[in-house]
């Protein structure tokens, strides 16, 4: 559908009417936009450049001096590359992004086609899907904790395994989170199944063409778009997600396990928290950001060119 | 040909059979949940040891509702302003999600009405920062966020949340933004001819066309922001919510906490969506659908 | 359905409207016409028992005053509380000089050094006490007290006290399997005299218990093999596990070698060949981490893992503190009740847990029929070891009494905080909690003997040997708490690139379980330099 042209409306009101109007409309949320979205944004690059002082015995941030202005960059970036803790989180933000990427993405879409394709119990299939996302994910991470702690080792015959403290944690956590996600995707796959156009498939129907044709020719290009938008969104997810790892450890996640979003969250929340941390914190996200930015911008750029597109 | 049709339904079956474990691993969860919040914490303890039979299986030792009126006992948390019990937590918990979805909802609404349909150089520069933000990711903003909060006296201070829920942006703008753009623009020209004021055009004319889309993102937007336990972490620890409370109850060192309480207090949380879900599961499926349309 | 779907959403509204004036409502004020005292009190494994019989004494003393106290189970946000909340007197744990240096907090200097009798003299009640409260922190609370003064040599707060560092062992269960040592030597039969343990006098907490890692070894087996017992179990939090391994590292090398690291001032003989001394200063004291005592209490972390001596259930997430110590003092009833449980013998916990689980032992008791006690052991000492008499180690060193600078109430809390102090006030913290406060007072017979064993024991442990803790006037110590308390004792990275911080859940972790005593000693060596810089600022 097209939107009509909304040029006539000058000749009814006055075009001050109608500025007032939209003065009217968007000061506020303007307002708060400049202040909590794009502020928010500036004093993050500007909190990276300072430090916490503590003078007259009240602390505020001031800025580095000239000569250092780079200190919390060098630390962040020397902690990149030394710091066994930040080169876990690294390795395993990337593991968390990959398997979501190859595992979690392609099973969800294939589930949401025969969903799709009304086999016995889509129905029901639907509304499972949407129990993970309708129940918070604390309840979801004490109700999972507490069964797993028992029946896995039960199922591996150690009953002495401790499941989240020990060899099993990461794999355990990437079940969890492939698990709970595989809800979300199957909505979202499926809402964008549901918009392609009924005749299209129907003319491949009666060309006769195999479900896995039909799949490959008509589904997939007309749901491109959709993928391309989760897996431009995954790669800030690659420095953002904390994985619910704080749901389940709280700030005292072994160091083996933590990934990119829970490391820079602990230093901001929780029992090990400070305030002298905020910069570096905010260092951390200036520095990913500007990794991430680059990146986003040239997977779009990439899928779009050369994702597949609709043959019909 | 007919070889890969086979193989079509081969696979095809392999995915239904994981289909079909996917939502028993769903459900199985969930009951054992309720089967443990009937149990007493001894027999819970108890059954750790035992067999698995026991661990997963019913009751033995009687029903424990009354696990259910000792949570409105137990189930609290301290904050600088004294203990906040469950009912408290309830209403923190419910008063937040529903003001803050209104709020953020009508924002987007009102935002995504006139960049839609009033075009100038501010309104297009507006959807351009909407579209650039939504794909550009800006990462480790907290810090920078809680310092602005601190500075304004926003942090822990429920008015100052709600005020910054005034913001649009993300999918329920563009939500908003192609709904107004479908609705035909002859219906406010009409009211214009009768000598209506854009004010009145939008909220008697346009706004109540857009009642069915607005009442569903609340909806979502509500059922989020329940669920939502790190906000109360975050940003107003002193007002807990109901699932910022369960994760501090959980996780609590006092005297009256045991899973079995824990779990009852799961399903406090859980049952005012899941009969949300319930009431309204053709619009929350609807809206997620639509939700799909970004990008 | 609209109907159905508008009854249920306005049922939602109604549920949530009344109960939201519930929590709102209020009864008849108790402290109405009095003068209100906020009082801010970390709940931990202490509870709150103490304090509420403290307080209703102090206003039967004071009754123009009433104290509300704010319970309070996280420490973080009881910090925060001190900045932001309306509390004026605080019981926390805290980094004083973190406060200090943000002008928080009073001086309490004349509090701390008028003659109790004085300072309370016009309570209803009059108290007799003639001692200061200074005073009363000399010898082994010295440190504390110089810690007190070093900020500028006035007093702003009063260190409370704590748990001692033990084996805690299931006192009822080695009575009944006679689990003690005669002068015979014999294990199991005890019907002798018992031997006199490590301090070496008949008639005291530790008589027939183990003294060497030798016998401690004989019984574990004894235990295991004859007894069909499990030795150990912990549960899922980690800070235990590792301040167990430090106490028993502290416990083989001493007090001196202890002060050693305290002061960073000294030198220690690393080969223990009696020649080769290495001068320690405030640079290398990280080479503290491997003194012989602490290689011994990875040996003895590693023996129990290898021998299978613990629990199943040891360190799984669904063992909090509280279903630990549930299931710790259940072992053996459940047992009989058909559990896949063995009888638990020694339990991994701060000395607060006993009060804690009081209910479940009370209950328990009454269930089983027995009479369910538990006590406290020395660590044995290993062939060597340079400890000369049995040491503990307290953890929990910088609890402390304060008060908020601008106070609204200055002078109730300082009388509250006074009264607290009063040896009445010791005494009664620990008759009812079993916390050793960190003062000098006496406890009479008939008090002790009113007490439960498990506090009986700890009394008389606290005070027949040589205590250790970490904090003292030493800067580098006290700015730096957080790391020294727990990073300091055992971060450090395996061979295999792991991280290791546990001995016991180390060994026991399979990717790490490979990793041998020796290798794990030298990693704690190779980590110390780059750990000690990254946080002993």
């Amino acid at each position: 559908m097209k939107a009509i042209k909304e040029k006539t409306n000058t000749s009814f009101a006055g075009k001050k009417d109608r500025y007032i109007f939209i003065a009217c409309m968007l000061a506020v949320p303007i307002l708060f936009f400049c202040v909590f979205s794009l502020g928010v944004k500036l004093n993050s690059v500007l909190l990276s450049l300072k430090e916490y002082v503590v003078e007259d015995k009240k602390g505020s941030y001031e800025f580095l001096p000239f000569s250092s202005l780079g200190k919390n960059f060098g630390e962040a970036i020397g902690n990149l590359f030394n710091d066994q803790e930040v080169i876990w989180a690294f390795k395993n933000s990337v593991i968390f992004y990959l398997v979501g990427l190859l595992f979690t993405m392609p099973l969800s879409i294939f589930i949401t086609y025969i969903i799709y394709k009304k086999i016995p119990g889509s129905k029901l299939f639907t509304i499972m899907a949407y129990l993970p996302q309708m129940l918070s994910t604390i309840i979801m991470t004490l109700m999972f904790k507490n069964l797993v702690e028992k029946v896995l080792p039960y199922l591996l015959g150690k009953p002495e395994l401790s499941v989240f403290k020990d060899y099993t944690k990461l794999g355990v956590f990437i079940y969890y989170n492939s698990w709970v996600n595989l809800g979300a995707n199957v909505i979202l796959y499926l809402g964008a199944m549901t918009r392609i156009p009924e005749d299209l498939i129907e003319v491949g129907q009666l060309e006769g063409i195999s479900l896995w044709k039909e799949f490959r020719l008509i589904t997939l290009p007309l749901i491109f778009p959709t993928i391309t938008v989760f897996i431009v969104a995954g790669v800030a997810g690659l420095f953002t997600n904390q994985n619910n790892l704080y749901n389940f450890y709280d700030a005292e996640a072994p160091k083996d396990i933590s990934n990119l979003g829970y490391y820079m969250f602990v230093r901001v929340i929780g029992n090990h928290a400070q305030l002298r941390d905020y910069p570096y914190a905010s260092a951390f996200g200036v520095l990913f950001t500007m990794v991430a930015a680059p990146i986003t911008l040239l997977v779009k750029y990439l899928l779009e060119k050369f994702g597949p597109s609709a043959e019909f | 040909m007919v070889k890969r049709k086979t193989l079509t339904s081969v696979f095809a079956i392999v995915l239904f059979v994981i289909l079909i474990l996917y939502t028993i691993s769903l459900l199985f969860p969930i009951i054992w949940t309720f089967l443990v919040s009937l149990k007493s914490d001894d027999e819970f303890i108890f059954s750790l040891d035992a067999d698995i039979e026991v661990f997963l299986g019913w009751p033995r030792e009687g029903w424990a509702f009354s696990n259910y009126s000792a949570v409105f006992k137990y189930f609290k948390i301290e904050t600088s302003s004294g203990d906040v019990y469950l009912p408290e937590m309830f209403f923190n918990g419910f008063s937040y999600a529903i003001v803050s979805a209104l709020i953020t909802i009508f924002t987007n609404c009102v935002v995504a009405y006139v960049v839609a349909k009033y075009k100038c150089v501010l309104t297009s520069a507006i959807y351009t920062i909407v579209i650039v933000f939504m794909i550009l990711p800006v990462i480790g903003t907290l810090p920078a966020e809680l310092e602005i909060m601190n500075n304004l006296g926003f942090y822990d201070n429920m008015i100052g949340i709600f005020l910054m829920k005034i913001m649009f942006g993300g999918t329920n703008f563009l939500i908003f933004y192609a709904m107004f753009k479908s609705v035909s623009w002859s219906y406010a020209e009409a009211a214009f001819v009768d000598g209506a004021s854009h004010f009145r055009v939008f909220f008697q004319i346009m706004l109540p066309m857009a009642v069915p889309t607005f009442f569903a993102l609340v909806l979502m937007q509500f059922i989020t922001l329940w669920n939502d336990w790190q906000a109360s972490l975050i940003y107003f620890p002193s007002h807990p919510t109901i699932a910022y409370g369960l994760y501090r109850y959980a996780n609590s060192t006092g005297n009256e906490i045991c899973v079995p309480y824990v779990m009852v207090a799961c399903m406090m949380v859980a049952l005012p969506i899941i009969v949300l879900f319930l009431a309204f599961r053709n619009k929350i499926v609807g809206t997620i659908a639509v939700g799909g349309l970004k990008g | 359905m609209k109907k159905l779907v508008r009854l249920l959403v306005l049922a939602l509204l109604t549920f949530t409207i009344t109960f939201g004036s519930f929590a709102c409502g209020g009864g008849p004020k108790p402290w109405e016409g009095k003068t209100i005292i906020e009082f801010g009190c970390y709940q931990g494994g202490w509870g709150r028992e103490w304090l509420d019989k403290a307080i209703e004494k102090f206003q039967e003393m004071y009754p123009e005053y009433y104290v509300k106290v704010d319970y309070e189970k996280s420490y973080e946000d009881l910090q925060s509380k001190i900045v932001t909340g309306k509390q004026d007197i605080f019981y926390a744990g805290i980094n004083l000089y973190d406060f200090l240096e943000q002008d928080e907090f009073m001086d309490i200097t004349d509090v701390m050094t008028t003659p109790l009798n004085e300072y309370l003299a016009d309570s209803e009640i009059p108290i007799t006490e003639t001692k200061t409260i200074e005073s009363k922190m000399t010898g082994t609370w010295q440190d504390m007290k110089d810690y007190c003064l070093s900020y500028d040599g006035h007093y702003y707060n009063v260190p409370f006290g704590g748990g001692l560092w033990t084996l805690n062992y299931n006192r009822d269960l080695f009575n009944r399997k006679k689990l003690f040592k005669d002068k015979d030597g014999d294990w199991c039969k005890a019907d002798g005299d018992l031997t006199v343990g490590q301090d070496g006098v008949a008639g005291t907490y530790d008589d027939g218990l183990p003294v060497t890692y030798e016998d401690f070894t004989e019984l574990l087996e004894q235990m295991s093999e004859e007894e069909g017992m499990t030795p150990f179990f912990w549960s899922y939090v980690d800070g235990y596990t590792k301040h167990f391994a430090h106490a028993l590292g502290v416990a083989q090398d001493g007090k001196d070698v202890f002060n050693i690291f305290k002061t960073m001032n000294g030198s220690y003989d690393f080969d223990g060949d009696g020649i080769a001394e290495t001068a320690i200063d405030n640079t290398n004291a990280w080479k503290l981490r491997n003194t012989s005592g602490r290689k011994f209490a990875l040996q003895f972390c590693k023996d129990v893992i290898e021998n299978g001596y613990y629990d199943s259930q040891s360190g799984k997430s669904n063992q909090s503190h509280l279903t630990s110590q549930k299931r710790y003092v259940q072992s053996e009833y459940n047992s009989k009740r058909g559990g896949n449980i063995k009888p638990i013998a020694f339990f991994i916990d701060g000395g607060h847990w006993h009060n804690e689980a009081e209910d479940v032992i009370a209950q328990t008791s009454e269930r089983s029929g027995e009479d369910i006690q538990f006590g406290v052991m020395p660590f044995p000492w290993f062939e060597g070891c340079s400890a000369e008499k049995t040491t503990y180690y307290i953890s929990s060193q910088n609890s402390t009494l304060c008060i908020r600078k601008n106070a609204t109430e200055p002078e109730g809390c300082k009388k509250l905080l006074a009264f607290l102090n009063t040896d009445e006030m010791l005494v009664l913290s620990t008759k009812t909690s079993g916390i050793v406060r960190f003062m000098n007072y006496e406890m009479s017979e008939t008090d002790l003997a009113a007490m439960p064993y498990y506090y009986q024991s700890t009394w008389e442990a606290a005070h027949n040997s040589d205590i250790c803790y970490t904090i003292c006037a030493n800067e580098k110590i006290f700015r730096n708490f957080n790391y020294f308390n727990l990073g300091w004792e055992w971060d450090c990275t395996a061979p295999n690139g792991l991280p290791l911080n546990n001995p016991l859940e180390n060994f026991k972790a399979s990717a790490t379980s490979s990793v041998t005593v020796q290798q794990y000693f030298n990693a704690l060596y190779s980590a110390g330099p780059s750990e000690w810089s990254k946080n002993v600022k």
